[in-house]
């Protein structure tokens, strides 16, 4: 039972780690009221969010995380030969519970975001619209993580730039989109459909204009299809990944 | 000896090498991070003008810098020397008639250097190009931006070895260390300007030795008016020495404890 | 070359906290239960001299190699070698001696073999002349030319090893500790290894100290071994001695030219018996075979006879067995 210690340590570094972009973002609304019309509450809501859902993303799908180690160890193969989806086997391979630092921290974000952005009546029900939305987030990131771990399949050389959509994503989002540049801002509305994990379901919900994200608001209420629709797609690439596998044979 | 020391860092250096794709990827990362970062500040600069100083050049300068030091101030943590007291590696690291810290620094220089030259520099002059921002540096700036880089260097190194020396005491040496990074990262100004802090952290932060690893090469390389160049770099000397004495010191306890107790 | 005399080492065994504030507590932690690794052992070795040292799993075989390679401070005792005190003066002392641990290497991981060599020359301060030299003969000993350009993360365990051996050796030191070294490896690589540290002890006169569990390792390489169990050293002398001395019985297998219902001899006991064919076992501490032969002779007609002498191999199992079994029973 070592890992104990190590688990409780390793939990704080991680709820540390989220802790300082709070902190950041917290200093940055102490020079101004709001950032392009957001204020800090309505930041932290869409921080809370996206950290919830890459979380809850990670925790779940954290095999695919390790899966070039599982190739690498010939794992992957051990599980190949087992009368159980290659699929659901990796996937459970790591059950990564530090992550729940961010998590709860996420989660607690977004309560305290909403009772002072919302009256408590409508929050309540916020909260209900919320959880399909995090719901798709989390499928979104998963659809992520499960493609970078599929690419490893062929190489792993450089498979570090899926960090710039995986966590670069989550940094970007943990923004609103209007301050970045209009090629960011339609590059994750139009290609990458990323806004819909977090920015344009709320500002929808907290009547923003959506005119950074040059779509109309009624689209919200099909933010988690896109999430649902990027992990099916995934899982597809998944299956086509594992056909082609070749054992590494050392 | 100095040979010796300098055969090390040029192997590390070769080493690095080896690594270039996850070096290119590298340097993309780097580059998106630094767009996000960079437009989020702007915007902060558009939504209060003059924050903690800075103006939009001085802004790209900041993300520049900030992004092409990631690796090597080794921001996402360092942990080579922990993972050999872990491992008992460190027993063969004992066998050699070299000084162990040296050994280390001279391998940490090799990676350094590599990584400045093959991706902190590139990458500070795209960001320089794309945002058409020009530098200007005196020779005396330069000279001065120089040996602050290299003293941030040996601070940045020192704190390293500090946090991974735990590993002599604690089997749960890795949590520590990566509190301990998390926490110098914030302090040294790398995830939001120190200018940017209120001023009572402001004020903290400068009793600490974190600005000499980021903050003080930043504001030469900006050269904000004012700036006591010969003041800063005397105090990242006196944070050198203190954490080079420090570091040293836990290492040698840190040895003694393997020597009598067996690790 | 090596003066150890009521060589100590004592461990202190730390209570171990669990939970959160445990590693905090472990820091400052008083409470400990003392473990002697290493009971007063005393020996010399001269230079030149192959030793092997052997014992089982936990006997004090690694402390006692630490404490010779400068790593651990002995309890107390004393410990020269070659005229240093190892701990006291350790870089001088690591100059001039080598180690392998075989399960680990000390290559750098993801750059070719010679890498590493260029660097331990640095390190070392190795003479150009003495390397080119040593790293010729190393091709030609450990066939190290193949793989010099192949980054160590690529090479075969046997490649692997041989690497390592040459990175132990090219300083030429006076003295090398050898860990294990053909653990894990095949047959053949195994023999090259071994041809490897016999020929460098016997043209660079090398003083080797061999810790190993492979006996066929002993019994190609050592004329003297040490056996040490539970701290303390129960046997030193020439491997001759030790088969002689713990080997058990000789066999003589004796093949009759004819049929006879008693065939016991004094001296003997009948181990197997097939056809004509009759294995006698017999301790071999009177006066050896003469006697047996004679006495067969007398009252036998017989058309062969060979002798099997009990190697090396089938003793020191048979010593660690019978420690095994001195053990338990005090237990008991």
């Amino acid at each position: 039972m070592q890992y104990r210690v190590s688990f409780l340590f390793d939990l704080l570094a991680n709820l540390f780690s989220s802790f300082t972009d709070l902190a950041a973002m917290i200093i940055i609304f102490t020079h101004t009221p709001a950032l392009k019309g957001w204020t800090l509450a309505e930041t932290a809501f869409l921080f809370g969010l996206t950290n919830t859902s890459f979380a809850l993303a990670e925790m779940i799908g954290g095999g695919f995380d390790v899966f070039q180690l599982l190739i690498r160890e010939g794992k992957f193969d051990q599980m190949l030969v087992r009368p159980l989806g290659h699929f659901f086997q990796v996937m459970t391979s790591e059950f990564v519970l530090r992550r729940f630092g961010r998590l709860t921290q996420g989660l607690a974000i977004i309560v305290v975001a909403l009772h002072q952005i919302l009256a408590s009546e409508t929050a309540a029900i916020v909260v209900l619209l919320l959880l399909p939305v995090i719901a798709g987030g989390t499928l979104f990131y998963m659809a992520l993580f499960i493609t970078q771990a599929t690419t490893a399949i062929w190489t792993v050389e450089g498979l570090e730039v899926f960090n710039i959509i995986t966590y670069g994503g989550n940094e970007v989002l943990s923004h609103p989109l209007d301050v970045f540049h209009p090629v960011l801002r339609r590059f994750f509305t139009y290609i990458l459909p990323m806004a819909f994990i977090n920015y344009i379901p709320v500002a929808a919900i907290i009547g923003k204009p959506l005119t950074a994200a040059g779509v109309p608001p009624w689209t919200a209420w099909f933010s988690p299809l896109f999430g649902l629709g990027a992990f099916l797609l995934a899982r597809r690439f998944w299956d086509f990944g594992v056909r082609h596998y070749q054992s590494t044979g050392s | 000896m100095i040979r010796a020391y300098w055969k090390l860092a040029k192997t590390s250096f070769k080493r690095q090498m080896i690594y270039r794709a996850a070096n290119l990827a590298g340097i993309a990362t780097n580059l998106c991070w630094g767009f996000f970062r960079a437009y989020l500040l702007l915007a902060v600069l558009e939504a209060s003008p003059g924050v903690g100083g800075y103006d939009h050049d001085s802004i790209i300068i900041y993300t520049g810098f900030s992004q092409a030091l990631t690796a090597p101030l080794k921001v996402f943590g360092w942990w080579d020397l922990l993972r050999t007291i872990k491992s008992g590696e460190i027993i063969s690291d004992f066998c050699k008639p070299i000084d162990f810290y040296g050994m280390w620094y001279a391998r940490d220089c090799g990676h350094a250097v590599y990584q400045l030259a093959a991706r902190g520099l590139p990458l500070m002059l795209l960001f320089l190009a794309i945002f058409r921002i020009p530098l200007r540096l005196s020779a005396s700036m330069g000279l001065a931006f120089l040996i602050s880089m290299t003293l941030a260097l040996q601070v940045s190194f020192s704190w390293r070895m500090i946090y991974n020396a735990m590993a002599f005491w604690t089997l749960d040496a890795k949590g520590v260390a990566a509190m301990a990074n998390i926490v110098s990262l914030f302090l040294m100004g790398f995830i939001i300007p120190v200018g940017f802090f209120p001023p009572w952290l402001q004020q903290a932060v400068q009793l600490t030795p974190f600005p000499a690893m980021f903050d003080i090469p930043l504001a030469i390389l900006m050269d904000v008016p004012g700036t006591e160049v010969l003041l800063l770099l005397s105090r990242q000397v006196f944070w050198m020495l203190i954490l080079i004495i420090a570091a040293r010191c836990l290492l040698h306890i840190g040895t003694k404890k393997v020597v009598i107790q067996g690790g | 070359m090596i003066v150890a005399k009521d060589l100590v080492k004592e461990f202190k065994i730390y209570q171990h906290h669990r939970g959160a504030f445990g590693a905090i507590r472990n820091m400052f932690s008083t409470k400990h239960t003392i473990v002697r690794a290493v009971d007063q052992i005393s020996f010399q070795i001269a230079a030149g001299e192959l030793v092997g040292y052997l014992g089982p799993n936990g006997a004090g075989k690694s402390t006692t190699i630490k404490m010779l390679t400068g790593i651990l401070v002995p309890t107390s005792g004393e410990l020269t070698i070659g005229g240093i005190v190892p701990w006291r003066e350790r870089v001088k002392h690591v100059r001039r001696m080598g180690v392998v641990f075989g399960q680990r290497t000390t290559l750098w991981w993801d750059l070719p073999v010679i890498e590493t060599m260029e660097l331990l020359r640095h390190i070392y301060k190795i003479p150009e002349r003495q390397y080119r030299r040593n790293m010729d003969m190393f091709a030609d000993l450990l066939g190290l030319s193949e793989f010099l350009n192949i980054p160590v993360r690529s090479l075969s365990l046997g490649q692997r090893m041989r690497a390592d051996l040459a990175a132990a050796f090219l300083h030429d030191p006076e003295i090398v500790f050898l860990d294990e070294p053909t653990i894990g490896l095949d047959v053949l690589a195994k023999e090259r290894i071994r041809q490897f540290i016999a020929t460098i002890n016997s043209e660079k006169k090398t003083t080797v100290i061999l810790t190993t569990h492979d006996l066929g390792d002993v019994a190609k390489l050592c004329r003297r071994v040490m056996m040490i169990d539970r701290g303390k050293v129960l046997f030193d002398g020439a491997l001759a001695e030790l088969v002689s001395r713990f080997g058990g019985e000789r066999r003589l297998i004796v093949d009759f030219a004819e049929e006879y219902d008693d065939l016991s001899i004094a001296g003997a006991r009948i181990v197997a018996k097939e056809g004509r064919k009759v294995t006698y076992a017999f301790h071999s501490n009177g006066n050896g075979v003469a006697p047996l032969i004679e006495n067969l002779s007398r009252n036998y007609k017989w058309a062969d006879i060979s002798l099997q002498d009990p190697d090396v191999e089938t003793t020191i199992r048979h010593i660690y067995e019978q420690w095994e079994g001195d053990h338990s029973s005090e237990y008991c």
